[in-house]
């Protein structure tokens, strides 16, 4: 039987329970299970939740050089995590927004933070924010995202085993700037929005995104609307709720049809 | 011959662009630095030419692209030579990398950050042979340079979790050879590998302490130094942790690697320990000197010789 790899993170995550609704069966089947059957592959799931975009790659990296399979799928994730050497993965921006919303008390910077007051932050949110924002090495990010995408490729080509990739959690967009600024102060409306066509800017001039611009296997691609991309949750029903932006049974099953159907297309081809 | 270097500061894509003919690709960290300084010795003359020249020049390279920047982590090498590569297909003939240690972070390509160097763990260990109590004193950092960048993190809970994790370390970097090996391999490149400063760094041996055989140690350094027989039992969970990687068999059939699996006690060997005194700056300042910049140069043509008559017969 063939196998499919799949990996991402807790968008993928065979096990994912809601922190926001503990309460909850979140056992519908994922995206990874839906798209095996579908194909009649054996799955092989290494989702994960807080997995950083380098952890995705890296992981698919670890299980591709001991075990044989046939397909990969990716789901990658929002770039405001880092992998900590393989042992941790900090997601400092979530930090952020919590500092955000205790400045602000607004629900756009997320509603419930309180399983975040259970650890204390590996990064220093704020220090790492300003670092990043308050010059130009927040453009840095943009290439970095599409170089784990690309080395995933060259990985998948490596081995001779097709890969395809979608973009599930939240993409770098204007609203980081917001939120810094809401935290840090001083970064104007004007400024924000210069500094989110800056991060464009950057991502478009990546080295990487031409390679991938002419590439088939990547489903909504360029991913931000603005470019003309697609990111596949657009609508809030095919959440888990409210607060818990993680798809629900009907989110995994549109995930399963758009990789379906960037299958189907690819091998037609 | 045209040398385009790194400068300490720019990234890479502020590179100038490499003229027609046939490149040598070299990256790494301070040792293969084109413009290191010694920030120890700021007296010493450091302009001679760095091994990527020399080796340039002895295997008759027209251009010399050297990526080398101090402080650079291994996942920050093996990423600037993919955006080099990606950026300038097919200009690149060769790539020579000079590993460097396993303790630097990558921060979203923005800063490495060089904690073995500010690792000042004042909290109470627990492991036999460790020290068991908080030093009361103040252990003043080395490097100010490091502690800024380490502001990015909690340190105390960095401290915790590379301590409880941090034989990971061996493993992600057999990885990051191996990927940079199947990257170059996807585009057709040769490429040569060398371990330059020690991978290895076992945590608590990373403090700041003396940096050469002539500095002494600062008083708090006896006190804290752990037992022989702990290091050494932490040095065998290294050792085994590489072996038990699954890149280790990969990079095990290699040829294209000097000095595999670099470690003493597995008959490898690193380019550290092949200095001697005329190889490095100072006593204080253990960086390669001139003499030192020919021995790493010789290593890699010696291997490069090798794979090339190998690939004859």
């Amino acid at each position: 039987m063939k196998t499919l790899l799949a990996v991402g993170c807790s968008f993928t995550n065979p096990n994912y329970v809601s922190d926001e609704h503990p309460e909850m069966d979140c056992s519908w089947p994922k995206w990874p299970e839906i798209v095996g059957k579908k194909l009649g592959y054996e799955v092989v799931n290494l989702g994960t939740n807080g997995a950083a975009n380098d952890n995705i790659m890296r992981s698919a990296q670890d299980y591709m050089a001991e075990h044989k399979v046939d397909m990969v799928c990716a789901l990658w994730t929002e770039p405001f995590r880092l992998n900590i050497h393989d042992t941790y993965h900090a997601n400092w921006y979530a930090y952020l927004r919590r500092d955000a919303r205790s400045i602000t008390g607004s629900k756009r910077y997320g509603v419930k933070t309180f399983h975040l007051n259970r650890y204390k932050p590996l990064v220093d949110h704020i220090e790492l924010t300003k670092r990043l924002c308050r010059t130009d090495d927040h453009t840095r990010v943009a290439s970095e995202e599409l170089r784990h995408i690309h080395t995933l490729d060259v990985i998948g080509k490596s081995h001779n085993v097709p890969v395809y990739h979608m973009h599930g959690c939240s993409l770098w967009k204007n609203h980081m700037y917001q939120t810094a600024s809401v935290v840090l102060g001083g970064i104007t409306q004007k400024e924000q929005n210069q500094k989110f066509k800056m991060w464009l800017r950057a991502f478009v001039r990546s080295p990487y995104f031409s390679i991938l611009d002419k590439q088939t296997n990547i489903w909504g691609w360029p991913f931000y609307e603005e470019l003309g991309g697609e990111e596949p949750l657009g609508n809030r029903d095919h959440r888990i709720s409210e607060i818990d932006s993680h798809p629900s049974a009907k989110g995994q099953q549109i995930l399963a049809d758009k990789y379906l159907e960037l299958i189907e297309q690819n091998e037609t081809n | 011959m045209k040398i385009v270097s790194a400068k300490t500061t720019a990234g890479i894509t502020d590179l100038p662009t490499v003229p027609d003919g046939r490149s040598l690709l070299a990256v790494g960290c301070s040792y293969t630095n084109e413009h290191f300084r010694s920030s120890i010795n700021p007296e010493i003359d450091c302009s001679f030419p760095k091994w990527p020249t020399i080796l340039g020049s002895q295997l008759g390279f027209d251009n010399v692209v050297n990526l080398g920047k101090s402080g650079n982590s291994n996942d920050a090498i093996f990423k600037q030579t993919q955006d080099y590569i990606i950026d300038n297909n097919n200009k690149v003939d060769m790539i020579c990398v000079l590993w460097t240690t396993v303790g630097r972070l990558n921060v979203h390509d923005m800063s490495n950050i060089n904690w073995n160097a500010t690792y000042n763990s004042k909290f109470q260990k627990t492991a036999e042979g460790a020290p068991k109590t908080t030093y009361p004193g103040k252990i003043e950092p080395k490097d100010p340079f490091t502690i800024k960048t380490m502001r990015i993190f909690n340190l105390e809970k960095f401290t915790d979790i590379v301590e409880n994790n941090w034989i990971k370390l061996a493993h992600e970097h057999l990885r990051n050879i191996f990927m940079l090996n199947q990257f170059s391999r996807y585009n057709n490149i040769p490429i040569y590998h060398m371990q330059g400063v020690p991978a290895y760094v076992p945590y608590l041996s990373t403090l700041p302490g003396p940096s050469g055989p002539g500095d002494s140690y600062p008083d708090w350094m006896e006190w804290y130094y752990p037992s022989l027989e702990w290091r050494e039992r932490k040095r065998k969970e290294y050792l085994k942790a590489l072996m038990r990687s699954k890149y280790f068999n990969i990079l095990e059939e290699q040829t294209n690697i000097w000095g595999w699996p670099f470690e003493r006690e597995l008959a490898g060997t690193h380019i550290n320990s092949e200095f001697t005194e005329e190889h490095i700056i100072s006593e204080k300042d253990k960086h390669p000197n001139a003499k030192g910049h020919q021995l790493i140069a010789s290593k890699f043509m010696e291997i490069i010789n090798e794979n090339t008559i190998s690939s004859r017969l």
